[in-house]
């Protein structure tokens, strides 16, 4: 027995050893692994940001198109036009159809609303009306938060109109002449839309700021470096992949090798370089945001980030045994990262997840993970607790080490 | 030719569960992920506090409307509870009704009847303030016009009891029985309207389709490596069509295979998804096949070993669906640097243009490639 233990100990040594080589053969390989995922978080940052500022420091071009001409409408138009424009985020240009055709197709507007033909007299009758939005395809976006926009406007009119049409009704039961009624009519009507219009003064806003997380920035890179923690550790699994004959497999197990030996050879190998990759860039973050960290923080982060990528990569490993198609393998390895970086709440916050999955986040180790380091770094968090992940951990490996026994007696 | 189609039919014949596996994949995937993004809306609650510093009917009655929200998850809350947890970021954002809630809006004045808090990490607050802000807008809305039949009927002297209830019941009845103003929105010069799902604007079906296409047209071009095997060789030194005559052939043959699975999956999907093809999307959902395959296969050759080049291959499709604005729109990039949208394939896709640039670029390409390894072979 003790003869057979280290031999087999040799075998994963020697198989570790042959890894390394393997790597250093591919360091152009490396080397793309390592910037592959900055580079794509960087392009997606930049896509976020310049996506979040665009209506800042650009407001979204609208065209509106007056087709009823009527004292009402224009009174409308111009408010709206007001109304948007002080919101910074809405620049209303008055057009008419075809020139708002034509803007679009130009792309220069967003999009445009059309007051119909019978505005005027639909408002005053209750006659359900349509207002039609036309977009732009070439800019979605701001079609769609246009569409937003006016549609939480025509509810508050629609509420408003409720009311002005409540008050026809009971005006029409007082004495008034038709010439007063018809006064009376247009006033109300501008003055609710004008009280409507206003509705902005209903709420106070504030915002919260915790100061440790004061700024989204220091979260979304740590969201964006465990991300890239778990491109690397399923770059390096990968990269250590070989393709292997059969006759060559036949032989190694002449010499007693085992297929618990090159999996376990391969995980150390990619933890190791994992953990290298990971600290690096880790410690350059911590410096460049001035966290503040003492010795035991980043033990502790050594130690969570250990947890995680094991467990990872043994549940990366346990795919690759059970699943003969390369092909298939990497498709299965790739959702079920997918799903890891979902559940960890680093990409969507959790609280945004579906209920039926929240029940259960607290069980999945990525959450588990991602919510201690950024505890821990952001938080200052000083106490942590290991227990559940290491017990996963260690069953993952047991389950790792039967899935690869199982495998052989079958193969055999 | 006949011996080409020939030894490529016996190829595919060779390995048809597999190849008939990855045809479908895009389909079955894009329904499967169109599907779970449905169910995922349904299933999302947005948390937000409401603190009410003082019961009343109006500030129950609001409650019991936010309540009936399906998107919503209310949680009353006193307001130290309340804006811990937004700090801790398990609220979306908080909402205070002040004291003098229902006395301020009898009253017709509306002025910061309610505190509204955020933090820095609300995704869905501009969303719920609208909404909170609406709800209360119609309670207000509602007594002024019960106020302004008062002083039509002081002002005529009417014979007409002033009953503040009725007036406030027949506004509520007209809001919910006519619909006095909706909207309808389309995109210029085309029928179709838009096609998203409400919680999800911006996920874009064809953008999951491509995404899914991709990839199995990478890992279904493995073939061009195995026939460049070393082994073989030295086949294409005694053979009449040398080894790039035979590869184009393959291409269009898989080419061919593909054009009519996608137009397969594009009615399926369409039928299944309630998604409009329009005829400009067919065009350019063609074109774009045309394209990816020709990419496929060019990448495909830069590489000798399978692995690698399955694993290079995913890295590429995700550059090109984050550079195609299918995960995360462009359009705030190319609104200032319009040669982005030439990045990616897939951005002509999802604004079904044709991405002439990529055609182009990727035949020329194609014809260098083929016209190199004549050279070589002579």
């Amino acid at each position: 027995m003790g003869d057979y233990t280290l031999k087999s100990i040799n075998n994963i040594l020697f198989f570790v050893h042959q890894y390394v080589k393997q790597l250093q053969k591919k360091w152009k390989s490396l080397l793309l692994l390592f910037i592959f995922p900055i580079f794509i978080i960087s392009i997606i940052a930049l896509l976020i940001i310049s996506l979040v500022q665009s209506p800042i420091s650009s407001a979204i071009a609208v065209g509106l198109v007056d087709d009823d001409q009527t004292e009402e409408t224009k009174l409308i138009s111009s408010f709206l036009k007001s109304s948007f424009t002080q919101d910074g985020t809405i620049d209303m240009k008055m057009m008419r159809e075809d020139e708002a055709k034509k803007e679009i197709e130009e792309n220069k507007i967003s999009a445009y609303i059309t007051l119909p033909k019978e505005f005027t007299e639909s408002m005053y009758n209750g006659v359900s009306l349509t207002i039609p939005i036309v977009g732009n395809a070439q800019q979605k976006t701001d079609s769609l938060l246009v569409k937003e926009l006016v549609e939480s406007f025509t509810r508050y009119i629609e509420s408003a109109q409720a009311n002005i049409l409540t008050v026809y009704d009971y005006a029409k039961k007082t004495d008034m002449t038709d010439t007063e009624f018809e006064k009376y009519q247009y006033d109300l009507f501008i003055e609710f839309t004008l009280f409507t219009l206003a509705k902005d003064q209903l709420v106070k806003e504030g915002t919260v700021t915790n100061i440790a997380t004061s700024s989204p920035t220091h979260f979304f890179t740590l969201s964006g470096w465990f991300l890239a923690l778990t491109i690397w550790l399923f770059g390096f699994y990968e990269l250590l992949r070989k393709d292997e004959q059969p006759s060559l497999v036949t032989r190694q197990k002449l010499f007693g090798v085992t297929i618990w030996q090159t999996v376990l050879a391969r995980i150390v190998v990619a933890f190791a370089g994992n953990v290298m990759l990971a600290s690096m860039t880790f410690i350059a973050i911590a410096n460049y945001f001035d966290l503040d960290l003492y010795w035991i923080d980043y033990l502790r982060l050594v130690q969570y980030t250990a947890l995680y990528s094991l467990v990872l990569l043994v549940g990366i490993a346990i795919i690759d045994v059970w699943i003969r198609s390369m092909k298939v393998t990497i498709l299965i390895q790739i959702f079920f990262i997918f799903l890891v970086v979902i559940t960890s709440g680093s990409i969507i916050p959790s609280i945004y997840l579906p209920l039926s999955l929240q029940d259960i986040l607290p069980f999945i180790f990525s959450h588990e993970t991602f919510n201690w380091i950024t505890d821990i770094a952001l938080e200052g968090r000083n106490y942590a607790e290991y227990n559940r992940l290491t017990i996963l951990m260690i069953t993952g490996f047991t389950l790792l080490w039967l899935s690869t026994f199982i495998k052989e007696r079958w193969a055999s | 030719m006949k011996g080409l189609l020939y030894a490529r039919v016996i190829r595919m014949k060779k390995d048809w569960k597999s190849l008939t596996f990855w045809l479908a994949f895009p389909f079955l995937l894009t329904y499967i992920a169109i599907r779970l993004i449905g169910l995922w809306g349904e299933d999302t609650k947005i948390p937000i506090g409401l603190v009410v510093e003082r019961e009343s009917q109006l500030s129950n009655q609001l409650i019991e409307k936010l309540s009936d929200v399906a998107y919503l998850d209310v949680r009353l809350l006193n307001e130290r509870e309340a804006i811990n947890e937004l700090e801790k970021h398990e609220l979306d954002s908080v909402f205070i009704l002040q004291r003098q809630y229902e006395e301020a809006i009898m009253g017709g004045k509306r002025k910061g009847v309610i505190d509204a808090y955020s933090s820095n990490r609300s995704y869905a607050y501009f969303a719920v303030k609208e909404l909170v802000t609406s709800f209360v807008q119609d309670d207000v809305s509602r007594v002024k016009a019960a106020y302004e039949v008062r002083d039509l009927f002081k002002e005529y002297k009417t014979d007409e009891k002033w009953n503040w209830e009725e007036i406030v019941q027949e506004s509520i009845e007209k809001q919910e029985t006519q619909q006095l103003l909706q909207t309808s929105f389309s995109y210029l010069n085309n029928e179709s309207g838009p096609t998203e799902d409400g919680v999800f604007p911006i996920i874009n079906t064809w953008g999951i389709w491509a995404l899914f296409s991709l990839m199995t047209t990478f890992f279904l071009f493995d073939w061009v490596i195995k026939e460049k095997r070393e082994e073989l060789h030295i086949r294409w030194l005694f053979t009449s069509t040398g080894f790039e005559k035979f590869a184009s052939f393959g291409l269009i043959i898989y080419t061919v295979i593909m054009i009519l699975i996608d137009a397969l999956t594009f009615l399926l999907l369409s039928v299944f998804l309630q998604q409009q093809v329009s005829v400009k999307l067919w065009l350019s959902l063609f074109i774009f096949r045309i394209v990816i395959n020709l990419l496929a296969f060019l990448f495909v050759n830069l590489f000798r070993q399978s692995l690698i080049y399955y694993v290079g291959s995913i890295g590429f499709t995700l550059i090109l669906m984050v550079l195609g604005g299918a995960i995360i729109p462009v359009e705030g990039v190319t609104k200032q640097w319009s040669w982005v949208e030439n990045l990616s394939p897939i951005t002509s896709l999802l604004n079904e243009q044709i991405p002439y640039v990529w055609l182009t670029v990727l035949l020329g390409l194609f014809c260098i490639w083929y016209w190199k390894g004549d050279k070589l072979r002579a």
